[in-house]
């Protein structure tokens, strides 16, 4: 459902992404692991063609993003690191006007619905988002994909900074999401979480995707080992490793 | 998807206390502004109908004279007679027979009525008078009267609309507008936005239109509530047109800023940048350039001296008086049919002085000719440079629609000096014919009615400076839009 | 200390290449305003003493002629310039510069270089006072906003506190940093000016031209640092930079350009100025009708017989002057309490309007500014009023001097009748116009309230900097 084939990218000198292979199917969560800089986040950005590759092409539900970026991104939902909304709106008129913004229209019960479906206590509805949490809005974050109904979602670091029971709440709504069928890729520095939610694990570095393991054949204490080898070796060795994926 | 947008971005416009009162000090502002026009604009009509008043007493008086005086002789008979000019009073036939005296001690007022608009900008109506004296006196005395501003509230300039849209409105535009891209990113929000089926170009002509539907419905919806509350002659379709031109006008420059705003914002720099780019660019427009296209103006087409003029009137005056008789003869010689039976030449003071008041008119008339040469030269200059900045282009264009350009004012005086000529022929040849003035003459006297410009003239003098404000509009829209695909919402 | 957070805030603007931009922008629009309004400045005097010389030349040759109609005929004053007009032009483009001295009338200056200008002209004139009442404070607030607000968003200001600089410390030394590099733009281009017009000259003998330059670049210099205190206090005070500009900016605008245009209008509607026509009217109605209800020929009549008392005589064959001029000086007379009435009520409301303007300075720290640059410069209301008394003192001194010689010499003709028709020597018994200022003590008590507004404007903005620095939030929420 995501697909990249040969993503390059490069920001002047830097080559930030060397040619990435990576498909996400749905019902899969996709975790991509990796240092800052290892290139997680442009692989995201290329999908919602918020920059553009240099080379190879970045496909949702197979098509391309470049070429049908508005047709792409009424299948995509967007979660950063931080869900950023508009302080002086409740949360329920965010997610009016984003899901508006996707295409949709509700009822007002309806959005209340999906804002109580993803655990957002009922007195906080009708308050201003500028007195959020930040697990507040990472809730709000995902009934904005939910009622967008997107077929696959983009996750940046969505759990950083959260508390463990926030970023619990927020593994199950994301088991959730899958169990619909939406294909979730996840950059993430969370290796425990990756290992518990996701399916499918993919360690990046230096711009290129040097392993993918399936959650379901490794321990956590292996998917750290497995990092952590690929984190200290050298650049030949990782593309060794990659190759023996 | 647009409709979207757009509503989302009013309502959140309406929920910041800033814009809020950002609005009410627009409307505030433009009220003050309608109130203080209407006060500058009344001021001169009323001191146009109580110089009006006062001459036309004078007249009614030196009238009544003659009356008494035809009533007496038809009493006690005698001749109608032509009274000499006099200092004090005196027996015999009174001043008011005397043509001389009548035209040369009373002035005739003459007013350029204010066009419906006239409030909306003062242009240089508080410098010059809109209603000048004429007489018998050469015809630069007529100019050199002028409205009894204080000269501090000269140099300030008035409060009216003119002021708030050239300089107020731009700033309240870039102020709801300078972040318009580069908040939403530095927020976050952009690239939320984005994740949706939302092309930048589209939330970006969203997020004008808002903000342009906003303001500019209210300054041109509270144009219209200050026309109806203090324009005047609202029945005539003069008004109208006039107004349908300064509502284009006002769309065409706030669209301007709009565009710059945008311009700034499509660069993708922080708010911060924006904002210092926008207030420099606000500063050069509508500050420097028009003093830099003033002075420019002023020192290549530089006024001669008014002190030089002085001085110049002033030698001719002492060689007109030192040689009055040869100066006497010339006027005489101008004046061939009128010498007076009997007598070849009067040499009585008010001949003399009429003879003087010929010849300075004559030795200074080349200076004054030279003055409005180089203001007209200064004024096409302006003309020319006036596409530098829409600053200039706005105001031109406001002091045309409100009928105070300097245009409209030189096509009133060359009314006033033909109608000087008229004014001073009519006395002139009666008082050299020695020719008793009746009372049924004081409604033959030449009569003034200001003929108003062809409303095709006035639409032609605003077609550069509109068209300028439209190019540079173009110009301001195109660049954002070829520079928008290169625009970054995720920065590395 | 602070001595090195200034030389850190320095040399980091310097780097900035905005300043380089901005700076060298300005440098270059003072330093051709200062030349435009030199050479303007020169050509103004050069033609105003011409002027002066011809008119005065000519009033003394204008030939044999009765000395009333040389009343008639007369003499024009001519406004020099201010001391400084190169610097601050004032309200001279809109103030007449040619009076016309004559019998029987007082009148205005005329000939306003406003009126030989084209529209445009309305914009403003490009002169140093203005580059330094509106591009300088924007100088700075673009060279100071981010002073604490951009150290917070850069994270910055964390590290800098953590060294156990007090938050005073660190307000002083960006002051200090802000303020030379301000100065260094300022200053250089005011010198080059200064040195070239040392090397030129001035023409401005007892004009306390020493005293009026210092006043002037502390008046300047007072407005600068409260510009520049209150955009570091913004800058401590906003949740970021840019709000920290938008404040100031708009804060810019409506000091340097509502203030001043919504003063003016103020000004007008509390003491409002008549309309020519209104006023013209009104006076010479007055004229007409006479001072106290008498006009002038019936008020001759009833007095003649005192004023023959006078001089011993009963009829006019025993008046030892001539009657004619009695009556001429008479009417002078009865006119002037009429002129200082309306004129009087014209100057009281331009100088009341201009109070208040000043008074207005409360909100505004550019008002009494201008006014106390204007005053400097010698190019204000008061420079132009006292020209315009020194002129009608001149005029009412000449008409009664004509009129006391037209009574001496002309006195047979009290019987005799005719036309008295003197040598022009005569007119030599009136001394040449020559206009002296009334100096800067004038001066300095109408304005000595803008200076104290100028001071407690700094006050107020110092202490508003030291406030938001002590409550300065190290982190954006």
């Amino acid at each position: 459902m995501l697909q990249a084939t040969k993503l390059t990218k490069s920001y002047g000198e830097i080559e930030a992404l060397k040619g990435l292979d990576m498909t996400v199917e749905g019902g899969d969560i996709y975790c991509l692991l990796g240092a800052n800089g290892a290139g997680k986040t442009t692989t995201i950005s290329l999908f919602l063609n918020f920059i553009r590759p240099d080379g190879g092409t970045a496909t949702v539900c197979g098509l391309d993003v470049t070429e049908q970026p508005l047709e792409t991104k009424k299948l995509l939902a967007y979660i950063p690191e931080q869900v950023m909304l508009y302080g002086n709106l409740t949360a329920l008129e965010n997610l009016r006007y984003f899901s508006q913004l996707g295409g949709h229209d509700y009822s007002q019960e309806e959005y209340r619905d999906f804002l109580r479906r993803v655990g957002l206590e009922e007195e906080a509805v009708d308050r201003r988002v500028k007195t959020y949490s930040k697990g507040m809005r990472q809730k709000v974050g995902v009934a904005i994909a939910l009622a967008k109904q997107a077929r696959a979602l983009l996750l940046d670091e969505p759990t950083a900074g959260l508390d463990p029971k926030a970023s619990n709440e927020f593994s199950e709504l994301l088991l959730k999401l899958k169990s619909d069928g939406a294909a979730i890729l996840m950059a993430t520095h969370d290796l425990f979480r990756a290992k518990e939610t996701g399916t499918r694990i993919g360690i990046m570095k230096e711009g290129r995707l040097v392993d993918e393991l399936s959650t379901g054949e490794v321990s956590h204490a292996d998917v750290e080992k497995i990092y952590l080898q690929h984190m200290h070796a050298g650049g030949h060795y990782a593309q060794e490793g990659a190759g023996s994926a | 998807m647009k409709r979207i947008i757009i509503s989302h971005e009013t309502r959140q416009l309406f929920r910041s206390g800033a814009f809020r009162a950002l609005l009410l000090l627009v409307a505030g502002a433009l009220a003050f502004a309608a109130f203080s026009g209407q006060r500058s604009i009344d001021r001169q009509v009323d001191g146009a109908m109580a110089a009006t008043a006062f001459e036309d007493a004078q007249r009614a008086k030196m009238r009544a004279d003659t009356e008494a005086y035809e009533a007496r002789l038809a009493a006690q008979g005698g001749k109608y007679e032509f009274a000499g000019a006099r200092h004090a009073p005196g027996a015999g036939p009174p001043q008011g027979t005397n043509a001389g005296v009548v035209g040369a001690q009373t002035a005739k007022y003459l007013t350029l009525p204010p066009t419906g608009l006239a409030s909306f900008a003062v242009g240089q109506s508080d410098i010059q008078l809109n209603y000048v004296p004429v007489s018998m006196n050469p015809t630069h005395t007529t100019t050199n009267n002028l409205e009894l501003e204080n000269p501090l509230n000269l140099m300030t300039g008035s409060f009216d609309i003119a002021f708030v849209l050239i300089f107020l409105l731009p700033i309240f535009i870039l102020a709801i507008s300078y972040d318009l891209l580069s908040s939403e990113k530095e927020r976050g929000t952009l690239a939320m936005i984005l994740a949706h089926p939302i092309s930048l170009k589209e939330l970006l002509a969203s997020k004008i239109i808002a903000r342009a539907g906003v303001l500019v419905a209210s300054i041109l919806g509270l144009g219209l509530v200050a026309l109806f509350a203090v324009g005047t002659n609202l029945d005539s379709a003069d008004t109208w047109a006039r107004f349908s031109l300064w509502m284009a006008a006002t769309l065409l420059y706030s669209m301007f800023w709009f565009a710059m705003a945008v311009m700034v914002n499509v660069y993708g720099r922080n708010s911060a940048a924006n904002g210092i780019a926008l207030a420099g660019t606000w500063l050069a427009l509508v500050v420097v350039l028009p003093t830099l296209v003033s002075l420019l103006a002023t020192t290549i087409y530089p006024a001669p001296s008014r002190m030089e003029l002085t001085v110049a009137a002033r030698d001719a005056q002492t060689d007109a008086e030192k040689t009055y008789m040869a100066r006497l003869d010339e006027y005489y010689y101008d004046h061939l049919e009128f010498i007076p039976e009997g007598d070849e030449r009067a040499t009585d003071f008010l001949t003399v002085a009429m003879a003087n008041r010929n010849a300075i008119e004559k030795a200074v008339r080349p200076l004054y000719d030279e003055f409005q040469g180089q203001l007209n030269r200064q004024e096409s200059l302006v003309q020319r440079f006036q596409f530098v900045s829409p600053a200039i282009m706005m105001q031109l264009a406001l002091n045309e629609v409100s009928g105070t350009s300097a245009d409209r004012y030189e096509h009133f005086l060359n009314q006033a000096y033909d109608f000087h000529a008229r004014w001073g022929e009519y006395f002139s040849v009666k008082f050299l014919q020695r020719d008793p003035l009746k009372p049924a003459d004081y409604d033959q006297f030449p009569a003034f009615e200001y003929q108003e410009e062809p409303f095709g003239t006035v639409l032609m003098r605003l077609v550069p400076s509109l068209l300028g404000m439209i190019v540079l509009l173009t110009g301001a829209l195109l660049i954002p839009f070829l520079r928008l695909r290169r625009y970054q919402v995720a920065t590395s | 200390m602070i001595a090195s957070i200034a030389r850190k805030e320095f040399s980091e603007i310097v780097r900035d290449g905005r300043f380089k931009w901005t700076a060298g922008i300005m440098a270059l629009l003072l330093l051709t305003a200062l030349a435009a309004g030199y050479q303007k400045y020169n050509a103004h005097m050069a033609m105003q003493s011409l002027a002066q010389d011809q008119t005065n030349y000519q009033w003394l040759n204008q030939g044999d002629k009765n000395p009333h109609s040389g009343a008639h005929y007369g003499n024009y004053a001519f406004k020099p310039a201010g001391p400084l007009a190169f610097f601050d032009n004032g309200i001279s483009n809109y103030a007449g510069t040619a009076l016309f001295m004559e019998a029987h009338k007082q009148n205005f200056a005329i000939g306003r270089p406003a009126t030989d200008q084209s529209s445009i002209g309305r914009f403003g004139d490009l002169s140093g006072a203005m580059i330094l009442q509106l591009l300088m404070p924007l100088l700075i607030i673009f060279l100071g906003f981010t002073a604490f607000s951009g150290e917070r968003e850069s994270g910055t200001l964390r590290q800098v506190l953590s060294m156990g600089v007090s938050n005073r410390q660190l307000l002083w030394g960006k002051a200090l940093g802000i303020g030379t590099a301000v100065l260094l733009v300022v200053g250089a281009c005011v010198l080059i000016g200064g040195l070239a017009l040392s090397l030129t000259g001035l023409h401005a003998e007892g004009e306390s031209l020493g005293l009026r330059v210092t006043l002037m670049t502390a008046s300047y210099l007072l407005y600068a640092a409260i510009f520049l205190f209150l955009t570091l206090a913004v800058s401590a005070w906003a949740k970021n930079a840019r709000t920290a500009l938008m404040v100031m900016v708009g804060f810019w605008a409506f000091v340097g350009f509502l203030a001043p245009k919504a003063a003016g209008e103020i000004s007008r509607i509390v003491h409002p100025t008549p309309a020519f026509g209104q006023w013209m009217a009104d006076m010479r109605g007055h004229q007409m009708r006479g001072i106290d209800g008498v006009p002038p020929f019936v008020r001759f009549e009833q007095e003649s017989r005192a004023i023959f008392a006078e001089y011993g005589a009963e009829t006019i064959a025993e008046l030892p002057v001539y009657v004619g001029a009695l009556r001429l000086q008479k009417f002078e007379e009865y006119d002037f309490p009429v002129f200082d009435e309306h004129y009087g009520r014209l100057r009281d409301s331009y100088i009341n309007q201009r109070r208040l303007q000043d008074r207005l300075g409360v909100v505004a720290p550019t008002l009494p500014l201008r006014s106390l640059s204007m005053a400097l410069a010698g190019t204000d209301l008061i420079r132009h009023i006292d020209f315009a008394d020194a002129a009608e003192t001149y005029r009412r001194d000449m008409v009664t001097r004509i009129n006391a010689y037209l009574g001496e010499a002309a006195a047979s003709l009290n019987t005799a009748g005719g036309v008295l028709v003197s040598d022009q020597e005569v007119f030599g018994i009136v001394p040449p116009f020559e206009f002296r200022s009334q100096g800067l003590g004038a001066t300095l008590d109408e304005h000595g309230g803008n200076l104290i507004a100028l001071v407690l404007w700094l006050l107020a903005s110092l202490g508003l900097a030291l406030w938001a620095v002590r409550r300065l939030r190290v982190e954006e929420d």
